[in-house]
Formats: C-alpha cells, structure tokens, sequence
C-alpha cells in the first residue's frame, strides 16, 4: 500500500520548453523524479533555473510539453516571505498558523536552523544568511512531498548549510522529493544534475532510482 | 479557518491598523476644516454634511489600499499564499475585510459624533452611520481591484483610487442619498445591495489579476 501511494506521487516533465517575454530560454527537457529523489538544476545566470521551479510549482505555464506533479509542492523562491517589519518569531507563527503546522513543526523548524536566539529580532535587522534561515524552516511548518528550493544555500553558514543537508536527507527518506536550483554544491547525495546551458538547450536527461 | 484568521490578524495588526489610524485623523481633519470653508451656516452646513462625511471615506480609505498586496508581492509572501491550500480568492477577501475593519469601520463610528458637530440632528447622524456600515465594504472590495492593478507602480494609492473612481461611484451617491434627512430605505438597500455585489465579484476579479502579476 505504501508503496502505491509512493508510486503515483511522482515529478515527472516531459519535452518541456519555456519561454520568457516572448523568447525561448531552454526546450525539450525530460525530467523523472521518484520518492526519494532529488534534483539539482544547473546553469548560468538566465538559463531558466528559476523559470523552470516556477512551472513545477504551477506558478508558470510551460510553453510546451507536460509536466506531472503526483503531490502538492512547497515552493521557496529567492525571496523569503518575511515581513520586514515583525519579529522572526511572529513571521514564523504566522506561517505556521497559515500552513495549519502544529506547534511540534515549529518547534522542529527553530532547533533545525537554530533560530532561537533570533526570534525576538525584527527581520529587518537580520542579516541575509539569517533570514534565509528563517525562510528555511518554513519548509518544516508542511507535510508536502515536493520541495522546490531556489538558491537554497545563498547566504547560508557552513553550518546552517549542513543542517540544510541534514534536513532534506531526512525528507527524502520519508518519500519526499527535493528539486533545487543553485550555483554553489548542495549537500545532496546521489542527485541528478540538470543542466540548463545558455543556448537553450540541456545537455542531459537524468532519471532518478528511488533512493528508498 | 485558521489560516484565514491568521491572516486576518496579521493584515489588521500590521500594515491596516497604521492606516486606518492615519485615515481617522484625515476624517477629523475633514470635519474640522468643513465649517472653515462654508462658514458656520447651520443649514449649509447640515446639508452637506452626509456627502462630504462619505467623500472623507472613500479617500481616507485609501491609505489603507496601497498597502493591502504590496508588501506580500515584494517579499514573495503572495506566492507562498497563492501556494497555499488557502484560495488566492480568500486571501484577498480576508485583505479586504482586515482593510474594512481598520479603515472603514472606525470612521462609520465617528460619523455618529461628527454629524452632529456638523448641525446633522442624532437621528441624522445614525442615518449616516447606518449607510456607511452597510455601504463602505464595497469601497474595500472594489478598492482590492485598484490595489491588485498597481501592485508595483509607484505612487500605487492615488492611481489605484483613479481605477476604482467609477466602481466607488454607486456606493457613494446611494451611501449619501440613504444618509439624507429622512432616512431613505431604497438607497441604504442599494448600498448594500452594491456590497454584496462586490462581495460576489472583486474577490475573484483581483484574485485573477495578482495570478496575472505572478506569472508575468
């Protein structure tokens, strides 16, 4: 039974293309992902990495092609959806009241990124890699499967990065997928590689084993 | 539920409250500066005094406005909303009704007190009270579209009061006409008819238009 429920929630893209104002940024890209898996998306500046988060967190319409998501997805972009003006801890509850998290997620979140000595501090007097941790531990705050991660790491101590590392091995090992898109290496093991080049093209189709 | 009481909260203890705040102080600062146009004529005075309480509505409801989406798109909140198993749909209805509630909702109270400074008689002024409660949602809701249209334009209050003038111009003039004298009843139900329209109507519209904005 598990293993069926696993089965159908899936990524999967098929000849996918995208277009941008009106010019096309890459075409033709296969992507398979099953529980478990995880995905890096590489690329220079303008390649699409983000277009292409944004299409599998149904924010974006492909141009072209097919895209199956098998479950819903918690979408982290380049900003961190924080409220500049209230403390982390207020952000933080907000969110976790807004995504239904009970008060162990939250809890879970704080100890992960370490954010406890934050809490009481205005956003706007975080400094960049520390919001990006807050922003991080809303990731805690849902149950779903799917996790799109935009320059997860930008910011991040080598700390808080391993503790990024240690978060999304313990969501893939429950059935959770991560998709990511970064220029710096991820602490993601055995992840297939996307590569958006500049051209337009992609040089490799990758299709990802359960690692469960 | 929760989610949308989370959100409610956190729209009229955040941004809304500062500007409903701000637009209170306009709205005495209207009345106050009424009877130094007009003279101090009782009659004059009286007679007006339904119509300009409803034009200080309409745009000290506008402070609140330029604030309902902005800061969300900018910090990439809207999206995580839009995400969310919360309709963008209700999001904007919980923007509106948090807008309402801050901005519009003490300024149908001080009517009461202001219409009779402005010579209205009690009974009057309770008209107008009445009229403001049942009509001035609609200023919330339509404003959600003008709000939604200038998410990104600078000066985006002013602009988004131009968009939404001819969808604010039903409420008002039924608004005033039901704050007459006598008590008018067709135009207080207009007015409130015109809410309920609103209700049925902007949610949807300025939803459409901030799904338009996030795909751009």
């Amino acid at each position: 039974m598990r293993v069926q429920l696993f089965s159908s929630s899936k990524i999967e893209l098929r000849k996918v293309a995208c277009a941008r104002g009106g010019r096309e940024v890459f075409h033709n890209v296969n992507v398979r992902l099953r529980p478990g898996g995880a995905l890096v998306v590489q690329g220079a500046n303008g390649c699409g990495k983000t277009s292409l988060l944004r299409m599998l967190a149904g924010i974006l319409k492909p141009a072209h092609g097919e895209i199956h998501l098998g479950a819903t997805a918690c979408y982290l972009g380049h900003e961190n959806a924080l409220s500049k003006r209230s403390s982390a801890q207020a952000n933080l509850e907000f969110w976790a009241k807004f995504l239904g998290a009970s008060r162990e997620s939250l809890e879970k979140g704080i100890e992960c990124f370490h954010l406890r000595p934050l809490l009481p501090v205005p956003v706007a007097s975080l400094s960049l890699g520390q919001c990006r941790r807050v922003a991080l531990a809303r990731l805690c705050l849902t149950p779903v499967k799917i996790w799109l991660l935009d320059e997860p790491a930008s910011g991040l101590d080598a700390q808080a990065l391993e503790s990024l590392g240690t978060l999304m091995a313990s969501h893939r090992e429950s059935g959770g997928m991560v998709a990511a898109a970064s220029h710096v290496p991820l602490p993601l093991k055995d992840a297939a590689t996307l590569q958006l080049d500049e051209s337009g093209y992609h040089r490799r189709q990758e299709e990802l084993e359960p690692s469960i | 539920m929760k989610a949308f009481a989370a959100l409610l909260s956190r729209e009229f203890g955040g941004s809304q409250l500062g500007a409903g705040g701000l637009g209170v102080l306009f709205f005495l600062a209207v009345v106050v500066l009424l009877p130094l146009g007009t003279g101090p004529d009782a009659d004059v005075l009286a007679r007006i005094a339904p119509g300009i309480l409803w034009i200080a509505a309409l745009l000290a409801s506008l402070l609140g406005l330029e604030s309902m989406f902005r800061e969300d798109f900018e910090t990439g909140s809207l999206e995580v909303m839009a995400m969310s198993a919360l309709p963008l749909e209700v999001v904007v209805l919980a923007k509106c009704l948090a807008h309402w509630l801050a901005c519009l909702l003490p300024l149908a109270a001080l009517s009461v007190p202001c219409g009779l400074l402005l010579h209205l008689s009690a009974n009057e002024s309770l008209n107008v009270a009445i009229a403001m409660l049942l009509g001035t949602p609609a200023f919330s809701l339509f404003g959600s579209i003008g709000a939604a249209l200038t998410l990104d334009a600078r000066r985006g209050g002013l602009l988004a009061l131009l968009l939404v003038l001819p969808l604010s111009m039903p409420p008002l003039i039924f608004g005033s006409l039901a704050s007459g004298s006598e008590g008018n009843v067709p135009s207080l139900l207009l007015g409130a008819g015109l809410s309920l329209g609103a209700l049925a109507v902007a949610p949807f519209l300025s939803s459409a238009i901030l799904w338009a904005r996030l795909r751009a």
